[in-house]
């Protein structure tokens, strides 16, 4: 937080390698939000995009102190919404738990198992079959560790709302997984 | 909860940094020091105008 901090001063004071902090920091968590809601890499690129460049347009104007992490997943959700909101819904691109949905990364690490790599990808088509409420909540707490209460500002819901979508989440996700098995 | 670490193509990641950073400072068209420099010259053109204008009305004595 207090590195955030200090990136936070450093936009203020108009310096660009505070926003490369920014931008290297943040980046790939705020994609990887983007990706499992919109469930489109493409389209998570693009408003990765969006969110920087808002980020480099109020720099200046931030207050001293800004919840950085905060701020980048609102800019980056509020984008999503917009998006959303514009594009034309495709029915066959909602189809869930397909085999051929494209989905993150499969790459196994280095202490992971086959079993493991396994469960994770399954988890991941879990994930993205929740229903889109429910799903944010999920990726801003349990994947980002946001607290309920940072999680509510951005979403715009009262903190309780946003425990109660969690746990709905939680069961959801506990029977989707069981069902992809 | 642990899922995939997710990111773009390194050449996507250099294009979108630099397709942002072009926008630093944009939000008003100036730099963060032209920015300062702005209300700065305003002011000591009022100034210099207020003393021009105080000497021609022989309220002060300039020499």
């Amino acid at each position: 937080m207090g590195e955030d901090l200090a990136i936070v001063n450093g936009l203020l004071a108009g310096k660009p390698r505070a926003f490369d902090e920014a931008y290297d920091k943040y980046r790939p968590r705020i994609y990887g939000f983007l990706w499992r809601l919109a469930r489109d890499p493409e389209v998570a690129m693009d408003l990765v995009q969006e969110t920087f460049i808002s980020l480099a347009r109020n720099a200046t104007k931030l207050e001293s102190d800004t919840n950085l992490r905060a701020w980048l997943f609102t800019v980056a959700r509020n984008a999503y919404r917009s998006h959303r909101r514009w594009a034309i819904l495709d029915a066959s691109r909602w189809a869930v738990l397909e085999d051929d949905m494209p989905l993150p990364a499969q790459a196994r690490g280095p202490d992971e198992s086959l079993d493991d790599a396994r469960s994770r990808q399954r988890i991941e088509r879990a994930v993205f079959a929740l229903p889109e409420a429910n799903r944010e909540v999920l990726l801003l707490v349990a994947v980002e560790g946001l607290s309920h209460d940072e999680a509510a500002k951005i979403l715009d819901i009262t903190p309780e709302a946003a425990r109660q979508r969690l746990s709905r989440a939680r069961a959801q996700l506990a029977k989707l997984e069981k069902r992809t098995k | 909860m642990k899922l995939s670490e997710v990111d773009m193509k390194p050449e996507n990641v250099d294009r979108i940094r630099a397709a942002a950073r072009a926008h630093i400072g944009h939000e008003s068209g100036l730099s963060v020091w032209e920015r300062r420099l702005v209300p700065a010259s305003a002011l000591a053109f009022a100034a210099a105008y207020l003393l021009w204008a105080a000497a021609k009305a022989d309220l002060i004595l300039l020499r």
